[in-house]
């Protein structure tokens, strides 16, 4: 598994990605940047109600205006796409008889101009008939509760209780129980740049292309034939480069749905539709992690930690399942020793925009709960933050570690990533600083949290086999093609995203062949059925995409030897590859570099030698092997990181300026770890995001307030601490180079830092703080309620 | 290039300095300086991120002073002179700025940089010794989801760095 010393080269190194040029000069041709000859454009008219049947539609006028080309209904519309399904709950990319959500799409208009599509929304008559709304889950669950799909008796879409050991027993022979209650809000990635596609139907063929940012292109395919019916050999989903994504993109299904249907109406025409930043804010079906917890933890005298149990309602909005519920359980148990916990599950439907994915999948709300409950054991036996977490930890010698629910951990060194984030933070000053800026009756308070990040994402299985899909493998592929100068073409089979995923594959082909990074391209190919590959997610990259990679190298090794065996009359198993030349292994003699072995390979020259097979092109589709037990980890591999903070509320205000920032990380080896740095820098920010600022607010009808960057607060340069970084690193046994996914590491563990911290700042005031983000209001609010503030 | 094939909505012919070339169109009162240059011009280095104002993805040079082009019309440009992002670098010779930010990793995904690199660059021009709170009064004025503007914080050093060695 282990990649020989001779191909390590450029891997490791803070190399300058390869991306940048293109995009440092505006090149980077984006969804929205795409003109075609001919192309409409799309704009939606959405549901101004969160609950209503559709009485009627009448869009003549609309139809009626110069540029409208065509006008699509959820009713047309049902005659050439199916509906989407999840857990029970169906429904179609417009609104069929009723609106679940404000926001949700109903009429589609088509026109020669964004500009005029727009006008034309304005001539669409939409009469609906309100209904009663079901604003959140805890109405969702009432047994009188209005039922949004007629598909499902209830508006429980999923319900389980996972128990492992006997987490009954620890609590009640624990010294120490501790409660808590937490509420976390909506929140969503937000990509600078939101959802497109173009879409264009062929009415010769019966086949269609969308081109699109879409995350993960394999959907896209998916929608194409299984929603629209588009046979397989005539569905094409072409990417462009993203904006950022974070999950977002991973399935534009409704967007690649309208337009496609739409393309179809007005013969073929290509249709474009950009989602506007009020549109992906209202209702991009991305928003995430709307739950509440009720905890109780159970502790020896010593801070032990012996059982806890868990009881999460998530609120979906109207299109969702609990599958960012499900993901804790594949990190359960965080970084400690704990035996006995149970994890228990409702997720119900409301009124509101769905749910969809958001860097972590949801473990980030996990920790931030399972670490504030260690802080608040922590107080009650006097322990210190960082010692009560020492004590419960899994240790080093304790890998590969099985966790109570079957799900492995490869590899980490928890006590050492913890000892050196509280050496760099300088903890023991950071606490004297702490208690000198009490002592002038400033409210300053530490956190140090601590999480796992599952990454490697390699399919449906092991806990995941609760999904509708479940029980599917997540390729990866990659096409290396020898250019007949000798150079190489890697195509990968996703878009170019932010995460230098082209940068570290060039590192990782360059090195195999001792080659300089220049003669390397990576380029993004066509997405095709036949050539099975996922693309980014879950920290899959560094590892998934590193294997399909070698894999592909390793192909086109052996067909070099074979031809340099025949070229230099030397058996094969005497040749080896190094500095871009076929070599004999005595390295004397004859040698061969890759532009003559391409040579031959491209019919150079006529004396070719027959029944060696030449193609200078290989692909390798490459699969992990599914966990050895039914139960297993889904992740293939597991980094981890501590975050030091120390911030200040202040009193008058409620404000948190964050005074110190410290992370220690272990994601193994570093393909690049000036790319990881910056990607955790973007992960903490995101973090910081969750825990102070970002919030969908709903009005009690169910009316989305949080429409526009003036309400859906991101973090800027001023809220995000320049964060000082340390890595540690414990090789993956699981992975070439002993890499791990890293790319969701910083937002697992962010939240849970800063949500402990405002809460040790507000301690000597007796207030704790249960529900995100911790905004100036909610502080505020908690220290009027303090009963020393009286 | 978009049709506007709605008869009564008024347009008028303008005509700018864009990135040193003079260009005349005749463009819809109502249309964007940003979907002006995207569609017309087919300058699509000028990204729109949430045309109202915020993100700052679409800021370019109007007469040397950054603005937000998603909040402008075509028609108040009439006239006046504009840098974008493509007219910064020549042919694959990157400007400063650029160099400073590939260098020093400050763009993962890339769709922000190019209004930061416009904003940096005004600033530049105006202030080539800028503190870090001037830096920071300029990069607040942007969003972006990827970096967590270290590295951007971190190209801008190198900016001016660049620029202090003549390049
Ligand atoms: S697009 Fe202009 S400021 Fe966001
Ligand atoms: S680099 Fe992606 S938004 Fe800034």
């Amino acid at each position: 598994m282990t990649a020989p010393a001779s191909q390590i080269g450029l891997v490791g190194q803070s190399v300058k990605r390869v991306e940048d040029p293109i995009l440092l000069t505006g090149r980077a041709k984006h969804i929205d940047d795409l003109h075609f000859p001919d192309m409409l454009h799309t704009a939606i008219l959405r549901s101004p109600y969160p609950h209503a049947t559709i009485v009627s539609i009448d869009a003549s006028a609309a139809l009626a205006l110069p540029g409208v080309v065509a006008v699509l209904t959820g009713e047309e519309l049902v005659n050439h796409a199916g509906p989407s399904r999840d857990y029970g709950a169906e429904w179609y990319a417009l609104a069929v008889g009723k609106v679940r959500y404000v926001g949700e799409p109903v009429v589609a208009v088509a026109a020669t101009s964004r500009y005029v599509a727009e006008d034309a929304l304005d001539l669409i008559d939409v009469e609906y008939d309100p209904l009663p709304a079901v604003a959140n889950a805890r109405q969702a669950i009432e047994a009188d509760a209005p039922r949004l799909y007629p598909t499902l008796d209830t508006n429980i879409v999923y319900k389980k209780t996972f128990s492992y050991g006997d987490p009954g027993r620890a609590l009640e022979g624990a010294d120490l129980v501790v409660t808590g209650k937490f509420r976390i809000p909506r929140l969503s990635a937000n990509p600078m740049e939101t959802a497109g596609v173009i879409s264009q139907f062929d009415p010769a063929t019966g086949g269609a292309t969308s081109w699109s940012n879409v995350q993960a292109p394999a959907v896209a395919l998916g929608t194409l034939v299984a929603t629209l019916g588009i046979p397989m050999d005539r569905a094409r989903a072409m990417v462009q480069p993203h904006g950022g994504s974070f999950g977002s993109k991973i399935a534009l299904g409704k967007f690649i749905v309208i337009t496609t249907v739409l393309s179809k109406l007005c013969g073929g025409r290509p249709v474009k539709y950009i989602e506007d930043r009020i549109e992906h804010l209202m209702a991009s079906g991305s928003h995430a992690w709307e739950r509440e917890y009720d905890v109780g933890f159970g502790f020896d005298r010593a801070g032990h930690c012996l059982g806890w149990r868990m009881v999460v309602l998530s609120d979906v909005g109207a299109t969702g399942g609990p599958t960012q519920t499900l993901k804790a359980l594949t990190c359960l148990v965080g970084p400690y020793r704990v035996r006995d916990v149970e994890y228990d599950i409702t997720t119900a439907v409301s009124n509101k925009g769905g749910d969809g994915p958001y860097r972590g999948y949801g473990p980030p709300t996990h920790f931030l709960v399972i670490e504030r409950m260690m802080d608040k054991a922590a107080a009650a036996l006097g322990l210190d933050p960082a010692e009560i977490r020492r004590r419960n930890f899994i240790q080093p010698e304790q890998f590969p570690y099985m966790q109570p629910n079957g799900v492995e951990y490869d590899s980490g060194n928890y006590p050492e990533v913890l000892r050196v984030a509280l050496e760099r933070a300088g903890y023991e000053e950071l606490r004297k600083e702490q208690e000198r800026l009490r002592s002038e009756g400033r409210l300053a308070g530490i956190g140090v949290a601590f999480g796992v990040e599952p990454g490697g994402f390699r399919g449906q299985t092991g806990p995941y086999r609760e999904w509708p899909a479940g029980g599917s493998l997540a390729p990866e592929a990659a096409t290396i093609h020898l250019q007949e100068n000798g150079d190489l073409v890697v195509d990968v089979y996703f878009a170019m995203e932010g995460q230098g995923h082209f940068t570290f594959a060039t590192q990782v082909v360059a090195a195999y062949f001792g080659v300089p990074m220049e003669r390397v391209r990576v380029v993004s190919a066509e997405p095709r059925l036949t050539t099975p590959s996922t693309g980014p997610m879950g920290s899959r990259q560094s590892v998934t995409l590193t294997f399909a990679l070698r894999g592909a190298c390793d192909l086109l090794r052996e067909k070099l030897l074979a031809l340099g065996a025949h070229m230099l009359d030397l058996p094969a198993e005497d040749l080896g590859i190094r500095d871009g030349r076929v070599v004999p292994a005595s390295a004397e003699g004859k040698s061969l570099s890759l532009g003559d072995l391409a040579a031959v390979m491209h019919g150079k020259p006529a004396d070719m030698p027959v029944g060696l097979d030449l193609d200078p092109s290989v692909t390798c589709s490459w699969t992990a092997p599914p966990p050895e037990d039914r139960e297993g980890s889904p992740y293939l591999t597991y980094a981890n990181g501590c975050h030091v903070v120390l911030l200040e509320v202040d009193r008058e205000t409620g404000q948190v300026a964050i005074l110190k920032y410290v992370i220690a990380d272990d994601c193994g080896t570093r393909l690049n770890p000036r790319v990881v740095e910056g990607i955790t820098q973007g992960g903490l920010a995101q973090g910081i995001g969750f825990a102070l600022l970002e919030e969908y607010v709903y009005s009690e009808d169910g009316q989305p307030l949080s429409v526009s960057f003036m309400d859906y607060l991101l973090p800027t340069i001023y809220e995000v601490p320049l964060a000082e970084k340390a890595a540690v690193v414990t090789p993956s046994p699981a992975t070439p180079y002993g890499q791990k996914g890293a790319g969701e590491g910083a937002i697992h563990v962010t939240p849970a830092a800063v949500f402990c911290a405002v809460n040790d700042a507000l301690a000597p005031l007796g207030v704790e703080l249960t529900q995100a983000p911790a905004s100036p209001r909610r502080i505020w609010e908690a220290i009027q309620a303090s009963p020393s503030s009286g | 290039m978009t049709t506007e094939a709605r008869p009564q909505a008024t347009e008028r012919t303008i005509s700018v300095v864009v990135n040193g070339e003079r260009r005349s169109a005749t463009v819809l009162d109502r249309k964007t300086l940003a979907d002006f240059l995207r569609e017309d011009l087919e300058l699509t280095g000028t990204h729109v991120g949430c045309e109202h104002g915020v993100c700052g993805a679409c800021t370019l040079l109007l007469n040397g002073r950054a603005v937000r082009s998603c909040l402008l019309l075509a028609v108040q440009a009439d006239g006046q002179e504009i840098q974008t992002i493509e007219g910064l670098a020549k042919g694959d010779e990157l400007h400063s700025i650029q160099q400073a930010f590939w260098e020093e990793h400050g763009l993962q995904c890339g769709y922000c940089t190019g209004g930061i690199i416009m904003s940096t660059l005004a600033m530049l021009e105006d202030n080539p010794h800028p503190s870090d709170e001037e830096i920071y009064e300029v990069l607040g004025g942007h969003l972006c989801r990827c970096t967590g503007y270290e590295d951007i914080f971190k190209s801008v050093k190198r900016a001016i760095e660049l620029r202090g060695q003549g390049r």
